[in-house]
């Protein structure tokens, strides 16, 4: 198992456009994926999931993998949150 | 959830199956005439929908306007249309219940994963789909509310 804490720093948060962006890179791995935000976790390959933690900007999330490609998967989903999704960041 | 933002006068039941780009355009509609946005909010659903689905799973979708079109929204606010018979979202994608939301600012967040816990579980989907009332909708849509 390989997780890793990370805060979202993108201006419109983990909905829309990032939601799915993280949903269409999630669902390339075969490991079990999830994500946590306080005390509550889901699926991230469901993508109602990760609408339903309400993740803004400043929020802090644990991503958890497990399966044969898990150290990859938390690489490549850490890159895309701190890319910002390709936003750009207004900072 | 505030009467305000959803009450019966926005959901439309047991509609007939139409073309993707008019189911939405009558879901901007209903948040037109209702008062949540002006014309131009439409225009931005249509924008998001044909850059990005808001088609979400579990016979879903959300549509809403492209962020640049958040000025558009007067007063926050969802709607809801009844497809029996579902809507082509293409890949094999059928949505039987749209959900257009208007959220003003950090209402958006809310209203949206308040949306989205109540639809993961595929039970409420299912009552939404059968619902003969626009109560038991807003019954359902309240299960989400934290």
């Amino acid at each position: 198992m390989r997780s890793e804490k990370i805060t979202v720093t993108n201006e419109t948060g983990l909905h829309a456009r990032p939601a799915s962006l993280f949903v269409q890179l999630t669902a390339q791995f075969k490991s079990e994926l999830t994500i946590r935000k306080d005390d509550r976790s889901v699926n991230a390959k469901s993508i109602l999931g990760i609408l339903s933690l309400g993740i803004s900007k400043g929020t802090e999330v644990t991503l958890i993998a497990e399966g044969p490609d898990e150290e990859q998967a938390v690489d490549e989903l850490v890159k895309l949150i701190q890319g910002n999704f390709g936003e750009g960041n207004s900072n | 959830m505030d009467k305000a933002i959803l009450n019966e006068n926005n959901i439309l039941l047991n509609l007939g199956s139409e073309p993707k780009n008019q189911a939405i355009a009558r879901v901007g509609r209903l948040l037109v005439q209702n008062g949540y946005v002006t014309e131009e909010y439409v225009i931005g659903m249509q924008l998001r929908e044909a850059s990005l689905t808001t088609y979400v799973g579990n016979g879903i979708s959300i549509p809403h306007g492209m962020p640049e079109y958040m000025k558009y929204i007067q007063r926050s606010g969802i709607v809801v249309v009844q497809y029996p018979e579902g809507i082509d979202f293409g890949e094999g994608n059928l949505a039987y219940i749209l959900i257009g939301i208007a959220g003003k600012d950090d209402e958006h967040m809310e209203i949206l994963s308040s949306i989205a816990l109540v639809c993961q579980e595929e039970e409420n989907v299912l009552q939404l789909r059968q619902a003969s009332s626009k109560q038991a909708i807003i019954e359902i849509l309240a299960r989400g509310e934290q």
